[in-house]
């Protein structure tokens, strides 16, 4: 029998000038390339770009003068930014838990359902779907002197308030709109959460004779924490960016009393054509944002439980 | 054998040949361009409210190319809320149109990047006279002609003639006082209706403003002066209408609602201009009558409003964009656009097509509020100071915050 013939094996190193062994680094560079040079030119380009535009007065048309930090300073030293802040931060503190708490409520409600949870999962999230500008029409006919409210207070006697003009009813009421418009999304991510909870760990919990209440707090919401970690997150970061409900409902009126810190950043670029000043509140959102969520990501070792 | 894999060689090769591809595609100048043939395309951006709107504007575009056959418009349309944002942002990206769409209103902002027609005008030797003086002057700025005008007008009140039969109220005439006025609209009110709406708003509300004591907001030299005595008086009595009397709906929200609450017959009169009357004449289930607005201790006065047709300054064919201009200014157009209800026309000659389509009376009360016009002034962020109007008044409007307090609030903050 034959031995095979030994396999020509390329010269070793020390034999001479050579190629080195080709790699697909090559082929992947030009496979990720479109993916790169989208994420450069439309995402880094324009980050680096608003630092650059924050540090100018950068009028539309105009002259262009570099200010340093004076657009940030400007902000600070406003006292209608500090009100813009203060009514972001309220209206966060306020549709958080509204929202976390009406979408996690239902959830938990429908996953006692069969067969009608398919269809109110669908039902609920049709709001999410639907476009904002067709919802605060309708939001407006409702909240509006002698709408759908007012009508339905008056005959019980009740003269409903302005509720879009009165300067304490505004900020509420355009709470209560993005709440009915965003909890069908976080009742979504809940509700496959709360499916996924083996049915095996709820026996256990009812056989050791664990009242209903204490099992939601012991048992459903621990399994269901990194979910609500991440809904949270995420709801907190959009609640930040507001923007459609002040801009279409109330315009940041009356007052100042609903204007946030996107509708602000949104006039300030475009209304009064400061693309500088418009950068800085930007970085100043993002620094928010960014402080709000490293302070989130620092406090889940303490409540979220995920599966070891 | 290894695997077939790109080299670098083909990488750069590849890279290489997309860039020229690239680079080599026509880099048209914005604002037009003229062709190897001769043929000029003009761009051109105007608002549009819809089809309709968009078809009387092509329409007058092709009327261009008609009277001038090496021109070719080429429209861009947009909705009036952004159409101001659009240019803006256009002009700031170096995308600007030839041709501007502009109101009276907005020039402040914008006339930087705008080219004084003047040299143009004399050059061509374009004839004024046949223009509207309130129009000509409307779209002019430190002497300068910045824009010709297609449509100019003054505040008029517009009231609900039925509602008025149905209350025996008589009609108002031309040279009504403010008292009487007052008597009316109370007269007016009643289950459920208002004899008035009003809203905060740069133009209707500040020609009602002049109309009871000559308060002007902005001076001759584009100043903002909100909180002078006499503005505080005015608002004062306006807002008063609304909390205090009670014979004009509540406001709510930023979105001017007065010409639809007129419409939709929950109140009987109400302020605006002759670019809306033809439309509200149309839609209203009611007839529509017309009055100059009530008389101060001024005199008679109102404001007047007008768009016009500008060139941006930085349109790489200025001379076909000026020829462009002028047809669309032209007698062709302007009657065209006054006999579809498009525009009260600011040539005096097309006037009359356009009073064959209006309400009984509006000749008379357009005659009269024409002689006590005068031309809108405004600062050059007028869209701030129109937009903190609509923000902030509401509190007065609604008895939150006093007059005084919400005008020293909006002359700080726009007054700078």
């Amino acid at each position: 029998m034959l031995s095979p013939a030994p396999r020509r094996r390329p010269p070793g190193p020390g034999a001479g000038a050579r190629p080195r062994r080709r790699t697909d680094s090559v082929a992947a560079a030009a496979f990720t390339s479109p993916a790169v040079l989208g994420l450069t030119a439309f995402t880094l380009f324009p980050l680096v770009m608003s630092v650059v535009v924050s540090l100018w007065h950068w009028p539309a048309f105009g002259e262009r003068e570099f200010a340093g930090l004076a657009n940030y300073t400007d902000l600070l030293t406003s006292r209608h930014f500090g009100r813009v802040l203060l009514n972001t931060i309220v209206y966060t503190v306020l549709y958080i838990p509204l929202n976390i708490g009406v979408s996690l409520g239902l959830a938990l409600w429908i996953s006692t359902m069969g067969r009608g949870k398919q269809t109110l999962r669908v039902l609920f999230f049709l709001p999410v779907v639907t476009p904002i500008v067709a919802q605060v029409l309708v939001w407006r006919l409702i909240y509006q002197p002698n709408g759908v409210i007012a009508g339905l207070l008056a005959p019980l006697g009740i003269d409903a308030p302005n509720f879009l003009g009165d300067s304490s009813w505004a900020m509420a009421s355009m709470v209560v709109m993005s709440v009915w418009q965003g909890f069908g999304y976080n009742m979504l991510i809940f509700s496959a959460a709360l499916d996924q909870i083996p049915s095996s760990v709820h026996d256990a919990a009812s056989v050791d004779g664990v009242s209903p209440f204490q099992r939601l707090r012991a048992v459903t919401l621990p399994m269901i924490s990194p979910m609500m970690f991440f809904a949270t997150t995420m709801t907190l970061i959009t609640s930040f960016q507001v923007f459609a409900q002040p801009y279409l409902l109330t315009g940041g009126g009356p007052g100042n009393a609903t204007e946030t810190l996107v509708l602000f950043l949104y006039r300030e670029g475009f209304s009064a054509f400061s693309l500088g000043s418009a950068a800085a509140v930007g970085w100043f959102l993002f620094a928010l944002i960014l402080l709000v969520t490293i302070v989130q990501f620092l406090g889940q070792k303490r409540w979220v439980h995920y599966d070891s | 054998m290894p695997a077939p894999t790109l080299s670098r060689r083909s990488l750069a090769a590849a890279t290489a040949a997309v860039t020229g591809l690239a680079a080599c595609s026509p880099q048209s100048p914005p604002g037009g361009r003229t062709d190897s043939a001769g043929r000029t395309t003009v761009s051109w951006t105007m608002w549009s409210g819809g089809t309709e709107e968009r078809t009387s504007w092509e329409r007058a575009a092709a009327t261009v190319t008609e009277e001038h056959p090496e021109i070719g418009v080429e429209l861009q349309t947009t909705a009036f809320q952004d159409y101001f944002t659009n240019i803006g942002t256009r002009i700031a990206g170096d995308a600007a149109p030839c041709v501007l769409s502009m109101q009276s209103l907005r020039l402040g902002t914008f006339e930087e990047a705008m080219l004084p027609l003047d040299d143009l005008i004399a050059e061509h030797g374009l004839d004024l006279s046949a223009f509207d003086t309130t129009g000509l002057e409307a779209l002019q700025s430190q002497g300068r002609q910045m824009a010709l005008p297609y449509d100019n007008g003054p505040i008029l009140m517009l009231y609900n003639r039925d509602a008025l039969a149905a209350a025996e109220v008589p009609e108002p005439q031309a040279g009504w006082t403010i008292d009487e006025f007052e008597e009316t609209i109370r007269a007016l009110t009643s289950g459920g209706r208002f004899g008035y709406s009003a809203f905060p708003t740069g133009d209707t509300m500040l020609a009602m403003l002049l109309s009871f004591n000559g308060a002007t907001a902005v001076t001759e030299d584009r100043r903002l002066t909100l909180d002078t005595p006499e503005m505080i008086e005015a608002f004062s009595w306006y807002t008063s209408l609304v909390h205090e009397l009670g014979v004009a709906p509540e406001i709510s929200g930023n979105t001017d609602v007065a010409l639809d609450q007129f419409l939709a017959g929950n109140a009987a009169m109400t302020p605006t201009g002759p670019w809306a009357i033809l439309n509200v004449n149309a839609q209203a289930a009611f007839e529509v009558g017309l009055v100059p607005l009530p008389v101060g201790t001024h005199g008679p006065a109102t404001l007047s409003a007008g768009s016009g047709f500008g060139i941006a300054a930085s349109c790489p064919v200025i001379e076909e964009a000026f020829l462009a201009v002028t047809s669309l200014t032209g007698p062709a157009v302007l009657e065209a656009l006054a006999a579809e209800g498009r525009a009260f026309p600011s040539r005096t000659a097309p006037q009359s097509a356009w009073y064959a389509n209006a309400p009984e009376g509006s000749e008379a009360a357009l005659s009269a509020a024409l002689e006590t016009a005068t031309p809108l002034v405004t600062t050059d962020n007028w869209s701030q100071v129109a937009d903190g109007i609509a923000q902030y008044c509401g509190q007065a409007f609604n008895g939150e915050k006093s007059p005084g307090d919400v005008l020293a609030l909006l002359q700080d903050e726009f007054g700078g």
